[in-house]
C-alpha cells in the first residue's frame, strides 16, 4: 500500500494527508484492542450479578454506548452553536458526522435495553419516562440525519440542521433526569450519585473500560465519517471544474 | 425459576451480538463508502473533467 506509486492517487500525498491517514490507522488498531479488553472486562473479569445473573452484564456495553450518545449529541450541540455563529461549514460537518455516530449509539442503546427489559422485566417495552425519551431522543436524531439527507441546497441545510441540533438536544438533560424526576420502573443511577458509585470494583472497572472502548470506536467512526464527507467535497469540486 | 434464569444468557448473547453486527455494520459500511468514492475521485480525475 504505498502511495508514492499509485500517479492517479486520489489525494494529493501532502505530509498532512499522509499523516492524518496514519493517525486514523493507528486510532483503528487501538480502537480494536480498547473492544477486546473490554470484551474480557465484561464476559471475565466483572463478577457475576447475584440477582440477575448473567445478562446483568448487558449493563456494560449498554450504558457505555448510552454515555458515549450523550457526548455525541452534545457535540452536535456545540458544532450547531459554533455554525450559527462563524457560519463556518466546518462545524457543520462536525456536527453532521457527530449526529449520524450518536444515533448508531443510541440504536444499541434501545436495542440492548429492550432485551435487557425482557429479560428482567418480561416485556421488551413498556412506555416508561426513561424508555420513552430515549426513544424521542432517538427520533429527534433520525430526524436530523433524514434532514440533512433531503435538504439539497448545503447553506440551507446547515442552517436548518444546526437549529434541529439545538433544539434535540433539550432532550439530553430530560433522559439523564427522567429517573429521578418521576418514578420509573427504569433501575436509578448507580455510578453518579451523591454517596458515590454503588457498585462493587470490579464492575466500575469493567465500565471504565467499555467507557474508554466506545469513546475509541466514537472518535474512530467520527474520523471514517469525515474522510467519507472529504471525498464527497472533492469529487465535487473536481466535477465543477 | 425466574425469567432472567431462563431468558438471560440468551438475551446477553443477542445483545452483545446485535451490538456487533450495528456497530460492525457501520464500519464496513463507512469502509465501503470511502472505497467508492476513491473509486470515482480517481476515474473523474482521469476523464479530465
Amino acid at each position: 500500500m504505498t502511495q508514492q506509486a499509485a500517479p492517479e492517487s486520489v489525494a494529493e500525498p501532502t505530509a498532512a494527508h499522509s499523516s492524518a491517514q496514519r493517525t486514523t490507522k493507528w486510532l483503528g488498531i487501538a480502537t480494536a484492542v480498547a473492544i477486546v479488553a473490554f470484551a474480557y472486562a465484561s464476559f471475565f473479569y466483572a463478577p457475576e450479578d447475584s440477582i440477575q445473573g448473567s445478562v446483568q452484564r448487558i449493563f456494560y456495553v449498554h450504558v457505555a454506548s448510552a454515555w458515549i450518545a450523550a457526548l455525541a449529541f452534545f457535540v452536535v450541540f456545540a458544532g450547531s452553536i459554533a455554525f450559527l455563529v462563524s457560519r463556518n461549514m466546518r462545524w457543520d460537518a462536525y456536527a453532521g458526522a457527530s449526529a449520524e455516530v450518536g444515533l448508531l449509539f443510541t440504536t444499541v442503546v434501545l436495542v440492548t435495553g429492550m432485551l435487557w427489559g425482557k429479560a428482567i422485566w418480561g416485556v421488551f417495552w413498556t412506555w416508561e419516562p426513561r424508555l420513552t425519551s430515549v426513544l424521542v431522543l432517538w427520533l429527534l436524531y433520525l430526524a436530523y440525519v433524514a434532514l440533512r439527507a433531503y435538504v439539497p441546497d448545503p447553506s440551507r441545510k446547515a442552517r436548518f440542521s444546526a437549529v434541529l441540533g439545538i433544539v434535540a438536544f433539550l432532550d439530553v438533560p430530560i433522559v439523564y433526569l427522567s429517573v429521578k424526576w418521576w418514578r420509573t420502573l427504569h433501575p436509578e443511577q448507580v455510578i453518579i450519585t451523591e454517596q458515590g458509585p454503588q457498585l462493587p470494583g470490579m464492575m466500575i472497572v469493567a465500565l471504565t473500560v467499555g467507557l474508554v472502548a466506545m469513546t475509541l470506536v466514537y472518535v474512530y467512526f467520527v474520523r471514517l465519517r469525515f474522510n467519507v464527507n472529504d471525498l464527497e467535497q472533492q469529487i465535487k469540486r473536481e466535477v465543477a471544474k | 425459576m425466574s425469567g432472567a434464569e431462563v431468558n438471560g444468557p440468551v438475551m446477553l448473547a443477542v445483545g452483545y451480538g446485535l451490538a456487533v453486527v450495528l456497530y460492525g455494520g457501520y464500519w464496513i459500511y463507512l469502509k465501503q463508502k470511502a472505497s467508492r468514492l476513491e473509486t470515482t475521485l480517481r476515474k473523474v480525475k482521469g476523464s479530465g473533467n
